[in-house]
């Protein structure tokens, strides 16, 4: 599955989300927000509704892609 | 980093000045706009404001008494301060973000794409509270060591008091845009930690306006909202320090007010890792840095 741009990957080095939650650009340090353990946003400067509704729509993704089924092992 | 002692020293230029939203407990919240009500799971660092001038220190007014009888003054009384005083900051830059903070409203870059609108609101009755940060150089009078001064305004609402305009003046900032910052008492350092009148500063009655701390660099400010499982979150720059010693050692890291060792700090990455906790907690770091971000 391809990565959503507004989504970013704590890690050893961190990858930064290409935008906001919303989809705007953005300076670091910025407020983040972390989905799960591994995906975290970063937070608009001035947070709207269109925020939350953002975040509500990453959350599912995330868990969507953790929910995903596995491919099936065809060994056994 | 070995203990500083107390010492004087000449104060030199005006660096860095950043702002965190202080949520109604004191506490530090970064640049979230909604200081009481930041979502579990989120790192937030004092705004950057940048574009620093010069800063005047307050001038606090103590009220007095005069004793005079017979013709003679017997003597003075000092009674108290009835005044904190107002500092005043001045900027060489229009800060489009800085504004709207102070605003508590919103510098507009979706209903037009392509613009940036900046608001007066004329009608704002709330002012949002800021911890704010200013740094100088401070060059030790009998060691010739340079150490940085960091002012820390507790609780502070900034006034815009003159906002610019234009000119056909030449020179250096002719256009400058002047703050002042209306001060209140805080219980609350910018640590987190509360104030005592028997312990740390022993400031009378537990509570202060301004706290000025020296430090080897300047001081930085990432807080930290935990979500009960999350062990570690990332600061806004890189920490000159990693040590982690009791929470109070070159860098102060604090869990709902009370000192608190975490388990370690990258100097290079930047990460925080600590226990996980309980959600809601509330991490504060204050680290000397060199502002670069991470």
């Amino acid at each position: 599955m391809m990565k959503d741009s507004r989504l970013g990957i704590w890690g050893e080095s961190i990858q930064w989300p290409e935008t906001t939650v919303t989809g705007l650009p953005y300076t670091r340090p910025c407020t983040t927000l972390g989905i799960d353990q591994l995906h975290f946003v970063v937070c608009d400067l001035f947070p709207s509704a269109r925020q939350e509704e953002a975040i509500t729509e990453l959350r599912k993704l995330v868990a969507g892609m953790s929910a995903a089924p596995k491919s099936r092992d065809t060994t056994k | 980093m070995t203990a500083l002692t107390a010492a004087r020293g000449g104060i030199a230029g005006a660096y860095h000045l950043q702002i965190a939203f202080r949520d109604a407990n004191g506490y530090a919240k970064g640049s979230y706009v909604t200081p009481d009500s930041v979502p579990a799971n989120t790192t937030t660092h004092a705004y950057y404001v940048g574009g620093l001038d010069s800063f005047s220190g307050a001038a606090a007014v103590y009220e007095k008494v005069t004793i005079k009888a017979g013709q003679q003054t017997i003597g003075n009384v000092t009674l108290g301060i009835s005044d904190f005083g107002d500092p005043t900051i001045q900027l060489a830059e229009y800060n489009e973000v800085l504004n709207a903070y102070i605003k508590g409203a919103t510098a507009d870059v979706t209903s037009v794409s392509g613009w940036a609108m900046n608001p007066t609101n004329i009608n704002q009755v709330t002012f949002p509270r800021f911890i704010t940060l200013i740094a100088a150089k401070w060059l030790h009078s009998t060691d010739l060591t340079e150490y940085w001064l960091n002012w820390i305004y507790h609780n502070v609402q900034w006034i815009p008091a003159s906002q610019g305009g234009s000119s056909q003046a030449g020179g250096v900032n002719p256009n400058p845009l002047t703050y002042i910052l209306q001060q209140s008492k805080s219980t609350r350092q910018v640590t987190g930690v509360t104030m005592s009148a028997s312990s740390g500063t022993y400031v009378v009655g537990g509570s202060d306006t301004c706290t000025v701390i020296r430090s080897v660099h300047p001081l930085a400010l990432t807080t930290y909202v935990a979500n009960g499982s999350a062990t570690t979150f990332t600061l806004g720059y890189r920490p000159f320090y990693s040590t982690v010693t009791t929470g109070n050692t070159d860098n102060s890291t604090t869990l709902n007010g009370v000192a608190t060792a975490v388990t370690t700090i990258s100097t290079t990455t930047g990460a925080v890792v600590m226990a996980a906790g309980t959600t809601a907690d509330i991490w504060e770091v204050v680290y000397p840095t060199d502002f670069v971000a991470i």
